[in-house]
């Protein structure tokens, strides 16, 4: 399922996200790399119809996701706190979420068990904690495991390496990694983690002022490349500042 | 399989279910709930003659508990209709079984009666009846009482079998409820007494031993078994995509809670409200504050027909529905990106929460019925229609504020002088809904203000497909700025 982003425009004041025609094809994993403010969030909430874009529109499996539910089925997502129910127990949690691609209670507890050894706050079945007991990483597991639950078609993550342990990071790079090599999941990734980014990505696009400036295949040579981008864009504001101190 | 077999699977099944062992704070609600039920129902049998000679001195209580005993039936009977649990689903696992399904269905219409629509009655009917003289001494106390065993479960079986008729097709359920309803009311408003005539013969004609009235139950009886039998066994064989009819689906107007989506975003509201400090406080006070009134109003020396009594009457079905219902979806600020990315399409969640209102109505309702009677018998006559009107009209209109409210609330602050979220314009809007039935009670004789107001709740209630559909649209169009608004963008 493809997800196809046409003439789009969002404003917030003087922030504007405008990309003018933008596919992540059937299949591919795309990493959203950028600076705080670059837009990635409300790309991804646009994508999510969760904000209404100014003009344009995007396309998930050719369903317009302004206009159309039914892409909802295919996707699988998680971007922030927002989207945990905090007062439910991780397990009553992904019972619901799973309802929501209409599987049974047994079909979601036998989806979650491959999480075993990344959810090992409780062992999955029999969790007690509410949601918003937990700590800020195992919640962002909950969210995660959530989005990844129903082996959905497209999955829309936003920081899924953020405020996780470093084994976890490394079970989630490879579960991804897993997942895309299984079957012909697209993915769009956004993340302030380089590394891990582009080790789960077969593209990457850069999101600067609203605008998608490099969109690029992933090589070995990716992660120097987009270091190097952001170790200029520091040079340039310190010379900038410099320039104004003067 | 013998008959015990089924019962004990039938008592096993209840005892392990999985809900159950989960949660025991919901086993013990459940428990003490049957327990308030049981124990009100019996409280209000005890005081039921005395109420009577009370408000109406010199008149007969059987003979009063036989004119409205018909009446009563037909309520029981739409109650059972929404709430009573459907037949097929007991059977579904035992179809592929070499068990003949005429069997099974037998099985289970005779299992099914043990039911709480059927004890709870019973338990307000036998202190009645230990209290009164029986015109037809033994005799006509055994007719009476086997001919209400029998129209019990004749309300059961038609209930019943409505359900696997219609599949809890709502609108045509509705219209033929609406339409008797509005038929019995008139009766009442116009003072013609066919209703309550037809209901003191039959019941009269019991009491008094005869057995002209005693074959008519029993044929009503037998007559309703047979036919629930015969739909139920064909909707067994219906193709219906598992089951739906017999899972309890409330199809036509699009309101679908066999939906499990539907069914489990009912269940997130319900854990919403238990779990969370403010909504729990909040539903909390105002489930004492109804009774409280009840007694303050029982007490007070006024005789006549006063505000406090029409609002008691009024907001016993509805108080705990506007309480929840006006923040709606504000309570679900801090979640509603992730609701709105995953439900689909959304407008189930408007389906959800009209669920959730009806729910908080009955819930708030039932228990208040034996405080109602205590306190006034026109109560308990404002609180029926009052239940009409807020299903039809108190709850399409709370959901339609619901659109409004953009300010996400924090689940955790206490309730009580907690006005965050709170606005002039849902307190105005709150207005427009409660105060017209109070000022028509005010300003119109008793029976027209009860024709006038339960006419305009039906109506709501078979419009409801309509505003159901426009409210949806509604949603769809303000969901982003909903969204927004919880993200305090």
């Amino acid at each position: 399922m493809q997800i196809h982003v046409d003439r789009l425009r969002k404003q917030y004041g003087d922030f504007e996200l405008a990309i003018a025609d933008f596919t992540i094809p059937a299949g591919q994993a795309l990493g959203l790399v950028g600076n705080n403010g670059a837009g990635k969030t409300t790309l991804l909430r646009l994508v999510l119809d969760l904000i209404r874009a100014d003009e344009g529109a995007v396309q998930i499996g050719g369903h317009d996701v302004a206009q159309t539910f039914d892409w909802k089925r295919s996707t699988g997502s998680h971007l922030d706190d927002a989207f945990l129910i905090d007062f439910l127990t991780p397990d009553e949690f992904w019972a619901f979420v799973g309802s929501t691609y209409g599987l049974s209670e047994d079909a979601v507890q036998r989806a979650v068990q491959p999480y075993a050894d990344f959810f090992t706050d409780e062992p999955i079945g029999q969790t007690t904690k509410y949601i918003r007991d937990l700590s800020q990483g195992n919640r962002k597991k909950v969210g995660l495991i959530a989005a990844l639950l129903a082996e959905p078609a497209v999955v829309v993550l936003d920081e899924p390496f953020a405020s996780l342990d470093p084994r976890s990071q490394l079970w989630l790079k490879e579960h991804l990694n897993e997942q895309q090599a299984a079957r012909p999941v697209t993915m769009l990734i956004s993340s302030h983690d380089l590394g891990h980014v582009t080790d789960v990505s077969d593209r990457i696009a850069l999101l600067d002022g609203g605008e998608v400036v490099r969109d690029v295949r992933t090589t070995p040579d990716t992660l120097s490349e987009l270091e190097a981008y952001f170790a200029r864009t520091i040079r340039s504001q310190e010379e900038a500042s410099a320039a104004s101190g003067a | 399989m013998p008959f015990r077999t089924w019962l004990a699977h039938r008592w096993k099944r209840a005892l392990r279910s999985v809900s159950l062992a989960r949660n025991a704070l919901r086993s013990i609600l459940t428990v003490f709930m049957g327990l308030y039920g049981t124990l009100a129902f019996l409280g209000a049998g005890w005081a039921f003659p005395f109420v009577v000679r009370e408000l109406v001195p010199g008149s007969s209580p059987l003979g009063l508990l036989n004119a409205y005993l018909l009446i009563g039936l037909l309520v029981l009977t739409a109650l059972r209709f929404f709430l009573q649990g459907a037949s097929g689903e007991a059977l579904r696992p035992y179809l592929h079984l070499p068990i003949a399904r005429s069997r099974l269905v037998g099985y289970q219409m005779v299992a099914s009666l043990a039911s709480w629509f059927n004890i709870l009655p019973l338990c307000a009917l036998v202190p009645v009846a230990l209290q009164v003289e029986w015109p037809g001494g033994a005799v006509g106390a055994l007719c009476w009482w086997i001919g209400v065993l029998g129209a019990l479960a004749v309300s059961h079986y038609a209930a019943l079998g409505l359900r696997a008729m219609l599949g809890r097709g709502m609108t045509r359920f509705l219209a033929v409820t609406g339409g008797l309803g509005a038929l019995v009311g008139a009766d009442i408003a116009l003072g013609l007494g066919l209703s309550t005539g037809a209901s003191g013969a039959l019941f009269g004609g019991l009491a008094a031993g005869g057995v002209g009235p005693l074959a008519v139950v029993v044929g009503a009886v037998g007559a309703a078994a047979a036919l629930t039998v015969r739909v139920v066994r064909r909707t067994l064989w219906a193709d219906r995509g598992a089951g739906a009819a017999s899972r309890g689906r409330l199809t036509g107007a699009g309101l679908d809670l066999g939906d499990s989506l539907t069914a489990r975003l009912v269940a997130l509201d319900l854990r919403l409200i238990l779990r969370n400090r403010r909504p729990r406080q909040l539903m909390g006070y105002q489930a004492v504050a109804l009774p409280l009134l009840g007694v303050l109003v029982a007490i007070s020396p006024e005789r006549g027909l006063t505000v406090a009594h029409i609002m008691l009457g009024l907001f016993a079905s509805s108080l705990l529905a506007i309480g929840y219902g006006q923040f709606i979806f504000a309570w679900d600020g801090g979640h509603f990106d992730g609701l709105l990315a995953r439900v689909a399409p959304p407008d189930t969640l408007l389906r959800a929460r009209l669920f959730t209102l009806c729910g908080l109505g009955a819930v708030s309702y039932l228990p208040m019925l034996p405080v109602l009677a205590w306190v006034d018998l026109r109560v308990l006559w404002i609180s029926a229609v009052g239940l009409i009107y807020n299903l039809g009209v108190t709850v399409g209109f709370t959901l339609l504020t619901s659109l409004w409210n953009r300010k996400a609330f924090d689940l955790n602050e206490q309730a009580f002088f907690n006005y965050q979220g709170f606005s002039s314009s849902q307190f105005l809007l709150v207005f427009l809904f409660t105060v017209p039935p109070i000022v028509v009670f005010l300003a119109l004789p008793f029976g027209w203000a009860l024709g006038i107001v339960g006419g305009v709740g039906a109506l709501g209630i078979a419009l409801m497909p309509w505003w159901m559909r426009a409210l949806a649209g509604g949603f769809a169009r303000r969901r982003h700025t909903l969204a927004a608004g919880y993200r305090s963008e």
